[in-house]
């Protein structure tokens, strides 16, 4: 035998899974499960860059500042992610526009704020975004601006920022000349100073214009200016040389300048500039390629915070209008003397712009809010809410069926909506709880009309969802009191043990037992105090920048244990991690107890354990200070002792930490760039690749009723992996089985519902809703891949259904759907009949006997369907309704079937071939009785639409229709008419039997006398499988 | 004695990975452990029954294909049958959801993409068909170590085969969709239940994924091969 060699080394394999069964494949086992990323985008997310295809602006790229890469091919009505295999936070799109399959995208993004996302360098796609290739810059961390040059497809610039939070070397102006094979560093001046923009003259590409920006920022000053090295710059020789341009321009201290050129007039550029004096801020214009400046404008969104909107364009065919982002993007049409600001209905902080070459009154602003569309330059603008870009900082779930999940996101206020929905989860799904920035959001678990949310600063709210009013709940510094300091993000925790408690931080823990009404303040100033990083109200550096971002020496994160009330931990952003035993009596700062933690990191995230009081897990966070090690470390003495959890291989700074509810060695960590999972304790790490992308993990919940993980992401809205139950039940034992069968919770069948969406166009989101078949999970250590394999299903000892089994080494889950499949029907052409057999009905609540076979071995198991223990219907409501329901879906196959053995019989009687003018003459008969026996109880007349006609098949499946969209008892009047629908089908099949015997019957016999091919037709289990009855051959 | 067998054991065990230097080396391995090289290229038919499984949905179906380059797949859709076919010179199809039951002439996008299946495996005598191979290195796919192995299609098309490298057989193929609404979209096909039909082993299961969920299940339930199977079932059907 040709294969004995393959069959061979089977054995062989098999013989030897024994010995690798210690040999654990994480990655399989964790990459078992998928998410769902149900948005929200009804409020978007922060978009940092935006570009089009010249000749095809239906084509679009949006980059987001941690949320990806998404294109559309359709104008912006929908869009993809495509990007989701690499770091999401967005500084530049460049599409080559001599090849626009050929995209540049620069990653990091260039809007430095404190809560700003790193990249790792440059990536490019040849084939419209399908494959992207990393193409180096690694260490540059965010980049400004990419322009290809408009000849040379190969030579590309790059204004590389650089490092936000230390020195480095990877920033200024790089060159390709082969396409990113390798780069030089063509303009560089310090390590403080980066590429922030460049614009290159369409005329004559030799000439190039960039701008470098000096600047820093600490986790509680930002300095814009900072070392004084930022200027204007101009290459007349292709990027080889450089020299300042000054004449015109502020003789002092420059921060951040945006540069474009007039496409239609390349003497003409404008430049927006940050100085140190307030009236010498503003556009400038140069008529002279940029020799001399000229100040133009100082309108407001001129100059404000440079940091973040840097971005100005010039309409591609008039030198004389332009676009300047800001607080509000401004338009203005005569050479930048005067603006009018965009339309108020657009949301604020405009970061991009992008104008229709062919229409330059189409214009697109990507905002803190997504994407707005314009078709008359600005006046008016159209929201695009389907890019699902929502930047979380935090969430939490409640307790409702389905849970809903709550937060707070960058810039787009707190929000609150399903984890399930007929139909999907929708943008109108989504409720407003308040604006700002929102962080901790969550409704209180006994007042349950009660809300709690935030904006920047402290300022806590509860929101009364039974009146629509909200009450301001700040706590306010005495006279004695040092004046309270309140981070951007000002934690506000529940406790797990006294629902009636709430926690919240300023430099001091509060605690509130009177929703609010009143704080008792329960610790001392638990941060370092220092006065040096004290100095929010100077920082900005040339712009003076005072939005509470930079407020520092506060608590950052709150826990109390879940096993002990008394035990409270607090963590603040200069790293104290503060532990009191009696419910804030006392306090002890543990942080210099923690081995290889270098001082003041940020504590981000305190997890104490779920199993004992004196374990906890905490994250810190140094990337604010240019570390990007993911710090994870454990107490189990209450702070006294550390252990550094193992991060090595995870490749940025850790976010959050939780531990499961369940499992204690089960962890999930969430870092800048995704999701990390450890199946033993944290010795070692995999990341979830199933739909999470490479998004900053801000926030986790575990539901504790539900059994799911909800991510809240800065940049992806919240991801959800529905049932965590395999990884918490996985354990090195299981993997030495031969096969794992995992334990199954009853699934609960789902009622059919009303409603599922409304003719909203394409350019909605819609979330994806949970998986609702029962799952057959098991765990097998080596892929299944000779031999069958396959799973039989039984309910009562009947077997019921065949399903395909997962082969994959590791965790399978098969998924059994708890529909039957929908009935066989006969054709109609009438829709609304059609439309009742679209759907099967639920499989009958109970035990399900399970069998997997594989190869020579059989493996049981079960499952077991149930109702929603809470619905209304009692278990004899629900048995009529499906008798009557499995009546009716009889008849539709049996009517079904005698459809097919008439056209069967007709279609034979037809093609026999006779000379017998006796036999040909009973054969028509045979036709023409078997034609009007259909159309006695089929309706094949009519449109399909608005004229159609009703036979026994449609009064069926309307009835089946109307009884299989009600869970509970159908009404009288149902199970009458069903009863006398029973009646008619009776007289069918009579009708039926009677063709078959009498007049059939005797043409067989004729023709079998005659040696002609008696007629056959099908039997019922014939029709049900529906097996191919010839080689598939075609009619013509 | 237990020392040779061991040794033997051993030889047995490290010569393919010892082999393993070369991407043609890998693939004489896969066409020698799934049937031998000399009878893939003897084989003219195959007629396989199989079970088709897309959203939730089960669909028999039957596929004929015969040397060099005919193909027909009949797929039953609740009675209604929706077939799609090529004679290697004209790509029909009959589908009943649109345009009822006369065959039409398969629009030219489909009839590109429909015609891009070959009778006969890409990687047989690749270099005169005008294919690149080259070996990517290793990558585990589903739990299994792979070769990972790049074909550059003559026609530009690329796709990535991973084979097993115990076994040798095909674990799981990625391929770009080439057309239509998903056109771009990145597919990964997975085999698996591998089993001798008449001294070939042939998968008898593949699933394909797209982002990691599933598109479609294929099972096939009956392989026969080298069947007479006469041209006029791949020819676009006249009108009577």
């Amino acid at each position: 035998m040709k294969h004995s060699s393959l069959l061979f080394l089977c054995w062989l394999s098999i013989s030897l899974v024994t010995a690798q069964d210690t040999n654990i494949d994480y990655h399989s086992i964790v990459n078992s499960l998928y998410a769902r990323q149900i948005g929200p985008a009804v409020m978007s997310g922060r978009v940092s860059t935006i570009a089009a295809v010249d000749s095809k602006p239906e084509i679009i790229y949006v980059g987001a500042g941690g949320g990806g890469v998404w294109k559309s091919i359709s104008g912006g009505v929908t869009f993809r992610p495509v990007f989701d295999d690499h770091p999401q936070s967005i500084g530049k799109i460049t599409i080559d526009q001599q090849n626009p399959e050929t995209v540049w995208v620069g990653t990091g993004e260039p809007w430095v704020r404190n809560s700003v996302s790193v990249g790792n360098g440059i990536y490019k796609t040849t084939n419209g975004g399908v494959n992207w290739t990393h193409k180096g810059l690694e260490n540059t961390e965010r980049i400004g601006d990419i322009v290809v040059h408009p000849q040379h497809s190969d030579t590309v610039f790059v204004a590389a920022l650089g490092h936000l939070w230390n020195a480095n070397a990877d920033r200024g102006i790089y060159r390709t000349i082969d396409g990113g094979e390798t780069w030089e560093k063509v303009l560089y001046i310090d390590e403080n100073t980066g590429g922030a923009d460049l614009a290159i003259d369409p005329s004559n590409p030799d000439i190039l214009y960039a701008t470098m920006w000096s600047f820093r920022r600490w986790p509680w000053f930002f300095d814009s200016g900072f070392t004084g090295s930022s200027a204007l710059y101009k290459s007349e020789d292709g990027g080889q040389t450089w020299s300042t341009l000054t004449k015109g321009l502020p003789e002092e201290k420059l921060g951040r300048m945006a540069i474009d050129i007039a496409p239609s007039n390349p003497d003409v550029l404008y430049l927006s500039v940050e100085s140190e004096t307030r009236e010498k801020k503003g556009i400038y214009r140069s008529g002279d390629k940029g020799e001399s400046w000229e100040q133009v404008s100082t309108d407001f969104n001129a100059s404000v915070r440079p940091f973040y909107f840097s971005r100005l364009l010039v309409d591609p065919q008039n030198d004389s209008i332009l676009v300047k982002c800001g607080f509000q993007a401004i338009f203005s049409e005569d050479a930048g003397r005067t603006f009018r600001p965009m339309d108020g209905a657009v949301h604020s902080d405009v970061h991009d712009v992008w104008i229709d070459p062919n229409n330059t009154k189409h214009v697109l602003l990507a905002t803190d809010g997504g994407v707005y569309e314009s078709h008359d330059r600005g006046y008016t603008f159209r929201h695009w809410s389907n890019l699902p870009l929502s930047q979380y900082y935090r969430i939490s779930v409640d307790n409702h069926k389905p849970f809903r999940i709550y937060g707070g996101l960058q810039d787009n206020g707190s929000w609150y909506g399903p984890s399930a929905k007929a139909g999907g989860i929708g943008n109108g799904d989504w409720v407003n709880t308040f604006g700002g920035d929102g962080f901790y959001c969550f409704r209180h678990p006994t007042k349950e009309n009660f809300i709690f949310t935030e904006f920047q600063g402290g300022m806590i709210i509860r929101y009364d969802e039974a009146t629509g009013n909200v009450k301001w709940l700040r706590p306010y510094a005495s006279g004695e009191e040092d004046k309270y300091r309140f981070n951007w993000n000002s934690p506000i925790h529940l406790s797990p043990n006294h629902p009636e408690r709430i926690y919240f931080g300023s430099q001091y823990l509060f605690m509130s037992e009177d929703m609010g009404e009143s704080w008792q303040r329960i610790s001392p100033d638990l941060s370092t105090n220092d006065p040096e990083k004290l100095k929010q109200n100077e920082s900005g550096g040339l712009s003076i920048d005072n939005s509470t971002a930079e407020n520092h020496c506060t608590i950052y994160a709150i826990a109390e244990s879940p096993k002990d009330a008394n035990i409270i931990w607090a963590g603040t952003d200069d790293g104290n991690l503060q532990v009191s035993a009696d419910l804030g009596k006392t306090w002890t700062n543990v942080v210099g107890n923690i081995p290889g933690l270098p001082k003041n990191t940020w504590v981000s995230y305190i997890e104490p354990g779920h199993f004992d009081a004196n374990t906890a897990w905490v994250v810190f966070d140094g990337h604010r200070s240019g570390d990007k090690t993911p710090y994870l470390y454990k107490t189990t003495d209450l702070g006294k002792t550390w252990t550094a959890v193992n991060t090595e291989g995870i490749p940025s700074y850790a976010l959050s930490v939780r531990e499961d509810l369940v499992n204690p060695d089960l962890l999930f960590l969430g870092t800048e760039l995704g999701l990390y999972i450890s199946l033993d304790g944290g010795t070692e790490w995999t990341r979830f690749e199933n739909n999470v992308p490479q998004v900053g993990i801000r926030d986790m919940v575990i539901h504790p009723r539900d059994h799911s993980l909800v991510l809240g992401t800065h940049g992806r809205g919240v991801i959800i992996i529905d049932d965590i139950s395999p990884w918490r039940e996985f354990s090195p034992a299981i993997a030495g089985e031969k096969l794992h069968f995992f334990e199954s919770r009853p699934t609960v069948l789902r009622d059919p519902g009303n409603g599922g969406g409304w003719f909203g166009g394409s350019g909605n989101f819609t979330g994806p809703n949970p998986n609702t078949a029962a799952k057959i999970a098991y765990y097998m250590p080596k892929r299944h891949t000779f031999g069958k394999m396959y799973l039989e299903v039984y309910k009562d000892g009947e077997l019921i259904k065949t399903l395909q089994a997962g082969k994959s080494g590791g965790i399978n889950i098969v998924e059994m759907p708890t529909a039957l499949e929908r009935p066989k029907a006969a054709p109609t052409k009438n829709r609304m009949a059609l439309g009742g057999t679209i759907f099967g009905p639920n499989l009958e609540a109970g035990k399900y006997e399970v069998k997997l076979i594989k190869g020579r071995e059989t493996y049981n198991t079960g499952f077991e369907l149930i109702h929603d223990p809470e619905s209304p219907y009692s278990t004899e409501e629900r048995t009529l309704q499906y008798e009557t329901v499995m009546k009716l879906y009889a008849m539709t196959e049996q009517l079904a079937y005698i459809y097919q053995i008439l056209d069967e019989i007709g279609g034979q009687a037809k093609e026999l071939d006779t000379d017998d003018p006796a036999i040909k003459d009973l054969l028509q008969q045979l036709e023409i009785k078997s034609e009007e026996l259909r159309e006695s109880f089929v309706a094949l007349e009519g449109d399909f639409y608005v004229d159609s006609d009703e036979q026994l098949r449609e009064r069926i499946a309307e009835m089946y229709m109307q009884v299989s969209n009600f869970p509970g008892k159908p009404t009288n009047t149902q199970l009458e008419r069903s009863d006398a629908l029973s009646g008619e089908m009776q007289e069918v099949e009579t009708e039926v039997t009677r063709f078959l015997e009498e007049e059939l019957a005797p043409v067989n016999e004729k023709l079998s006398e005659a040696g002609i091919p008696i007629i056959k037709y099908s039997s019922f289990s014939e029709f049900k499988d529906g097996k191919l009855s010839s080689s598939g051959k075609g009619k013509p | 004695m237990l020392k040779k067998m061991f040794f033997l054991l051993a030889v047995v065990f490290s010569l393919p990975a010892l082999q393993a230097q070369s991407v043609d080396e890998i693939l004489d391995m896969y066409f020698e452990n799934t049937g031998g090289k000399e009878n893939w290229l003897q084989l003219s038919s195959q007629t396989v029954r199989a079970k088709m499984e897309t959203q939730g949905m089960e669909f028999p179906a039957i596929m004929l294909s015969k040397r060099p380059n005919k193909t027909k797949m009949t797929i039953d859709i609740q009675g209604m049958q929706m077939v799609m076919a090529t004679d290697g010179e004209t790509a029909w199809m009959i589908n009943p959801m649109m345009g009822g039951t006369d065959a039409q002439v398969m629009p030219e996008a489909q009839a590109k993409d429909f015609e891009r299946q070959k009778f006969e495996s890409e990687f047989l005598n690749y270099q005169e068909k005008g294919h690149k191979v080259s070996l990517e290195g290793k990558e585990t796919v589903d739990g299994v170590e792979c070769f990972k192995i790049k074909l550059e299609k003559e026609n530009g098309d690329v796709e990535f085969h991973y084979f097993d490298t115990e076994n040798y057989v095909v674990i799981m193929y990625e391929a770009i969709v080439p057309e239509g609404p998903m056109k771009g979209q990145e597919v990964k096909t997975f085999l698996s239940d591998y089993q001798e039909v008449d001294g070939f082993m042939m998968p008898h299961y593949m699933e394909s994924k797209m982002g990691g969920m599933t598109l479609q299940k294929l099972t096939f339930e009956q392989f026969e091969l080298n069947k007479e199977i006469d041209d006029s079932e791949f020819a676009f059907p006249k009108k009577n």
